[in-house]
Formats: C-alpha cells, sequence, structure tokens
C-alpha cells in the first residue's frame, strides 16, 4: 500500500472508490473548441448579416485570419448544376483587396468598401458577445 | 538605582529585534490593505486603460479599425481553442 493511500485511508476510511476524486471531462462550461468549430459558430451568425440565405443556397462568412475574411457561396443554377464561389477580403493598410476564383483582384471602393466594413462590424460585436461571451468594447468578459 | 540599566522607551509602532532588525508595525498594517480598496484601484487603472485604447482607436480611419477588431477577435478565438491542424482553411483561402 503506498504511503498516499495509506494517509488517504487514516483520513477517509474506505480508499476503493476513488471515482468521486476525479475531475470530470468536458464540462458544457468548460469545453475547449476547436478553430474548426468556432470559425463554424462564428460563421452562422456571419452567414445572416447580409439578409436571409435564399432557399438552396449555403452560405458562409467568416473571419479567416487577422487580416482576412472569407466569402462562400453555393447553389443550383438554373440547370440544377451546382455553382459555388469563394472570395477573400484581404486588409491590406489602408485598403481592402478583394481576390476571387480566376486570379481575379481588385481593390474595394465607395458602397462595396462600406458594406463589408459594417459587416465586419457587425460581425465583430455579435460574434464577441454570442460566442465568445466579450463585451465587444470593453474585451472584457460579460 | 534608576538609571543603572538602560531602558529604551517603548515604542507604539515599531519593535527592535536581537539582531537589530525593525519592524514597523504601521507599515505592516499598510500592507495589508483591504480587498475592497485594491479592486477599487484596479477598476479605476482598467478604466484609464480603456478610455487610452478608445482614444487612439478614434484616430483610425473604418478600414484600420475594421483590421483592429478582426486582430482582436483572433486572439479571443486563439484564447479559446485547443491546438489542431487546420487544411481545410488553407483550401478555403
Amino acid at each position: 500500500m503506498s504511503v498516499f493511500k495509506k494517509a488517504l485511508t487514516l483520513l477517509i476510511g474506505d480508499t476503493n472508490d476513488l471515482s468521486y476524486l476525479k475531475m470530470p471531462k468536458n464540462t458544457a462550461g468548460l469545453k475547449k473548441l476547436g478553430e474548426r468549430e468556432l470559425i463554424q459558430l462564428e460563421s452562422n451568425i456571419g452567414r445572416e448579416l447580409f439578409g436571409p440565405v435564399p432557399q438552396g443556397h449555403r452560405r458562409e462568412f467568416f473571419c479567416l485570419d487577422e487580416k482576412t475574411c472569407i466569402w462562400y457561396e453555393e447553389y443550383k443554377d438554373k440547370d440544377g448544376k451546382q455553382v459555388s464561389a469563394t472570395t477573400r477580403y484581404e486588409i491590406q493598410g489602408d485598403k481592402v483587396l478583394k481576390a476571387q476564383e480566376g486570379a481575379r483582384y481588385s481593390y474595394l471602393e465607395g458602397g462595396e468598401l462600406n458594406n463589408l466594413l459594417t459587416a465586419i462590424n457587425l460581425y465583430y460585436e455579435r460574434v464577441m458577445r454570442a460566442v465568445y461571451h466579450r463585451d465587444p468594447k470593453t474585451r472584457q468578459p460579460l | 538605582m534608576p538609571g543603572d540599566t538602560f531602558t529604551p522607551p517603548r515604542q507604539e509602532n515599531s519593535t527592535v529585534f536581537d539582531d537589530g532588525n525593525v519592524l514597523e508595525f504601521r507599515k505592516a498594517r499598510e500592507g495589508l490593505r483591504p480587498q475592497s480598496e485594491i479592486e477599487a484601484e484596479r477598476a479605476v487603472q482598467s478604466a484609464y486603460d480603456y478610455s487610452v485604447t478608445a482614444e487612439s482607436e478614434r484616430q483610425l480611419t473604418p478600414v484600420e479599425y475594421a483590421a483592429l477588431q478582426l486582430v482582436e477577435l483572433h486572439k479571443v478565438r486563439q484564447e479559446r481553442m485547443v491546438n489542431e491542424d487546420k487544411p481545410f482553411l488553407k483550401e478555403a483561402a
């Protein structure tokens, strides 16, 4: 019998069932999520920022890293063919580069730029509150 | 007779040990400040830090402000997540 077990027996008597001393695994409040799951949670909010998603469409909008946002849209066209489009918005200093498939690049301007900035702002506010339970202004836990 | 032995005057706020060290009770008491006082001081400091941050954010352009928000989000996400490979993100990008 180990010294620890002897000491424990002296203190609490029966040491056969010590299961109650173990820490619970993955309790809901303490559960850690991977980046994939967190981005999915964020995207659930992000996709709703641009109004209701049309029937048969799949939309994702999320912040990938410190400088990049991704817009993904998938739907079937008139012929029933699956169509998908991914647009990457990359913040470069005081400009936003829009990159689409087929090596199409352009810097956002005017209304399109304002719409994206508004979307990022809303995304930040809602994700901070709903996913991370932080005050968006102070960044302190709610 | 009085005066044969020197008796140091009694000091309310300190005591002298044999090795010459002096323990000052008044200073020790100041070290034991109430928790509420310490928390109030921290709250003031936090409010000050926040006002400094808010002031600096007001100087940013809308794009820089959005960039700051993305940085904050990314930071908070990193704190929450466990490490895992993210090959699907490379595909998306």
